[in-house]
């Protein structure tokens, strides 16, 4: 009797310790757990480090939640993010009756909607029955999708590489720009067809020589190869076979800019520094030359062109239709925070304020950022008007702006934290 | 007798009025844009015509500025600016546009991190390697190479090892300081095309610049740091990059770490990273970095920084626009 009673209490005590132990447990996670977060949101990206909130840990679910979530506070940045409602006789894309239809039909994109949390290496609007901005994660070197219309993002491959720089997306083909024992490398690969929502991506490396490189319209390559001081511009297919030697350069930095029609070659942009461009085939055919700080824009399957000079003190922008004469648009900025529509129609981001001097040096180091608004710009009456005022203290530096097909959205990157942004053009 | 192919600005001035041109010599095609000026005529009130080869291009009262498109290779363009003043003053300017489609295209060996989008200037005494591309056709075909004599100068002098026949490409070592007019002149072996074209190298001194070394993200280099930064990491890895320097990876530059008045022996494998580990320290950590080369005793850069740990902010909150 008196053993089967210790026996009890022995039970309980260790009943109760064990109930201790878990619940002090339990606090110490909640701590570590509300201290990991806490230096996560203050890594400095204005965003937090996306914390695990799938059940499986996925990243798309992060993208889709935490966007949401943060949709419905109160700062300047949620008010962006929030989704709203279709405008009056809009309907979603496959919207039918039932619940569930309704439901997708009321969800809408905001017009001037951060699509990512997390910083990505590239994006571009993928062409097709219905139109899709497919970007790459930094971090993880995933593949996502966002419909521009509902705001939904979906990813869609399950191949990780991590940390990746630069990222050029076609419709199928991926490049990947990484770091390899320090040396820069270039993954390039096609997204699978999958069953169960996500493709594998199956990288070929094209060699560590590559200095710049885009993914024509057709999923080819062009890219422009380092041989000592040479630059050889090659076309071959999406993970780099049947390469084309289509022209030698002795000497030159360049960045390609596939123009449909043609291929245009640009100089690289030093502040002050005379650059040139040309028109690439059997040979180097200028466009234009000896501009300061030249930066261009090339518009598809035509020969207009809009530019900018930067003398080391002031940004220009200028544009040139066809064979006709150049004539100064009045905005400060760069033809890099430009990207041309149909027509004669383009839209470019131009900073607030004064630019700083030596603006491409400088930007292109990371060393400063500029605080954009967004024009509308019609390169035949060389005007620009505005098209939308970003909200002040929101500190969106433009870059790599991208147009889907249909001309109805804008897609960029904040060049302070690679986040990725989208505006719908009409209001 | 000789075609006129090179890119001759032949200015001839009345003494009122002068005439630029920009670019000074144009390529085939290229838009050239015409500035009027004068001290002794009011242009604002004045009528100006423009005449391009005796036919009137543009008109009108005031018009300062306007701008043309060069011809072809060969092509010669006669500008003529007449004035007509308010009160009878009258001046004229004339100009000649001859395309010049030669160009110079160089490069630095100086050392730029992976995907940099600018131009490699560059730094002092870099190996600079230009090319002289001509776009001679005789017939319709392309002139070769080695039927063009080129004659390449610097600063008015010229480098004879460079230049001769077929010579389109010189390498030469870039200015130690200041600027360096590197200037070619093509000519066909029959001189009957002629065409010249020069770049200013300008020698930048080698720059410093230091970024977080992210975990997930790599090196940001989309974000330096720049003056004083907070943070609330206990750990912060910093990578800096020699911007410019005369050499082909930072992992070959010696690098003297200072912080807080501490000398930190650099990583063996990539001295140009340094992890910062706070532990329960808060406060400034003064960062001072001098990099050099030691096989040139002339490329030595340096930098400082304050990375402040326990900061009530994140890092590179403040804004680094127009600092």
């Amino acid at each position: 009797m008196d053993k089967d009673r210790i026996i009890t209490y022995i039970g309980v005590a260790a009943i109760i310790l064990l109930l201790f132990g878990l619940g002090g447990w339990y606090l110490f996670l909640r701590n570590e757990t509300t201290a990991i977060e806490g230096e996560a949101s203050a890594r400095g990206f204005a965003v937090g480090i996306p914390a695990f909130l799938g059940s499986r840990g996925s990243t798309a679910e992060n993208q889709s939640g935490t966007a949401e979530n943060i949709g419905t506070g109160s700062s300047a940045f949620a008010r962006l993010l929030g989704f709203g409602k279709p405008l009056e006789g809009e309907k979603a894309d496959g919207a039918a009756d039932g619940e569930a239809a309704k439901a997708e039909s009321e969800r809408r994109a905001p017009r001037f909607w951060r699509v990512t949390l997390s910083p990505v290496a590239g994006a571009s609007f993928t062409t097709g029955s219905s139109t899709r901005l497919r970007y790459v994660e930094r971090a993880s070197g995933h593949v996502f999708d966002a419909d521009p219309r509902t705001g939904n993002v979906t990813r869609i491959t399950n191949t990780l590489t991590p940390r990746v720089y630069e990222a050029f997306v076609g419709n199928d083909t991926v490049v990947q720009r990484v770091l390899e024992d320090g040396a820069p490398a270039t993954l390039s690969g096609r997204i699978g067809r999958t069953t169960d929502g996500l493709a594998e991506l199956t990288l070929s490396s094209l060699g560590s020589d590559i200095e710049d490189i885009v993914v024509t319209s057709a999923s080819d390559l062009l890219l422009i190869a380092r041989a000592g001081t040479a630059r050889h511009l090659i076309r071959s297919a999406w993970d780099g076979s049947n390469p084309k030697q289509l022209l030698a350069i002795p000497a030159g930095d360049f960045r390609i800019q596939d123009a449909g029609s043609h291929i245009v070659l640009v100089e690289r942009t030093g502040s002050g520094t005379p650059g040139a461009a040309f028109q690439a085939s059997s040979v180097l055919t200028p466009i234009i030359s000896n501009i300061l700080g030249l930066s261009l824009k090339a518009q598809a399957k035509s020969d207009n062109i809009l530019f900018s000079s930067d003398d080391g003190t002031r940004l220009r922008l200028f544009t040139k239709l066809g064979q006709a004469s150049t004539a100064e648009i009045e905005l400060a900025t760069t033809a890099e925070k430009c990207v041309w529509a149909s027509g004669t129609r383009a839209y470019c981001a131009a900073p607030r304020g004064t630019v700083p001097g030596l603006f491409h040096d400088r930007w292109y180091r990371g060393e400063i950022h500029t605080e954009d608004n967004w024009y509308a710009v019609d390169a035949a009456a060389a005007t620009a008007d505005t098209l939308f005022t970003i909200e002040s203290g929101t500190g969106m530096d433009v870059e790599n702006p991208v147009i889907d097909p249909s001309g109805e959205y804008l897609a960029f990157q904040n060049a302070r934290d690679k986040s990725l942004w989208m505006l719908r053009i009409k209001e | 007798m000789p075609l006129l192919a090179h890119a001759q600005l032949s200015v001839f001035f009345t003494r009122e009025v002068t005439l630029s041109l920009s670019p000074e010599n144009p390529a085939p095609g290229e838009t050239v844009r015409l500035s009027l000026a004068s001290y002794a005529i009011d242009l604002d009130r004045s009528t100006i015509i423009w005449k391009a080869n005796g036919v009137t291009f543009a008109e009108g009262v005031g018009l300062k500025e306007t701008s043309i498109v060069a011809g072809g290779t060969g092509s010669v363009t006669d500008i003529i600016a007449e004035v007509v003043g308010e009160n009878g003053d009258n001046g004229a300017a004339e100009a000649r546009i001859s395309p010049s489609d030669l160009q110079v295209l160089w490069t630095s060996d100086s050392y730029a991190p992976p995907f940099f989008k600018g131009r490699k200037l560059s730094g002092a005494n870099a190996t600079i390697h230009a090319a002289a591309l001509a776009g001679f056709t005789r017939g319709g075909t392309r002139v070769p190479e080695v039927d063009i004599i080129y004659t390449w100068y610097r600063n008015g002098s010229v480098i004879a090892d460079a230049s001769g026949r077929g010579k389109s490409r010189a390498t030469m070592q870039g200015p130690a300081r200041g600027t360096d007019i590197i200037r070619v002149v093509a000519e066909t072996a029959d001189r009957t095309q002629r065409a010249e074209a020069s770049v200013p190298i300008i020698a930048y001194d080698p720059r410093l610049v230091l970024y977080e070394n992210h975990p997930l993200y790599g090196v940001l280099y989309h974000r330096a740091i720049v003056g004083d930064v907070n943070t609330v990491e206990r750990e912060l890895k910093v990578t800096a990059v020699p911007y410019f320097a005369r050499t082909s990876a930072p992992q070959t530059l010696s690098y003297d770490w200072v912080v807080n008045g501490f000398d930190i022996e650099p990583n063996a494998e990539s001295p140009e990273t340094l992890t910062l580990t706070a532990d329960d320290y808060t406060g400034p950590a003064e960062i001072e970095l001098a990099a050099m080369n030691p096989t040139d005793i002339l490329m030595r850069s340096t930098g400082a920084w304050r990375i402040i740990f326990g900061g009530t902010s994140g890092i590179f909150t403040s804004t680094l626009f127009g600092e």
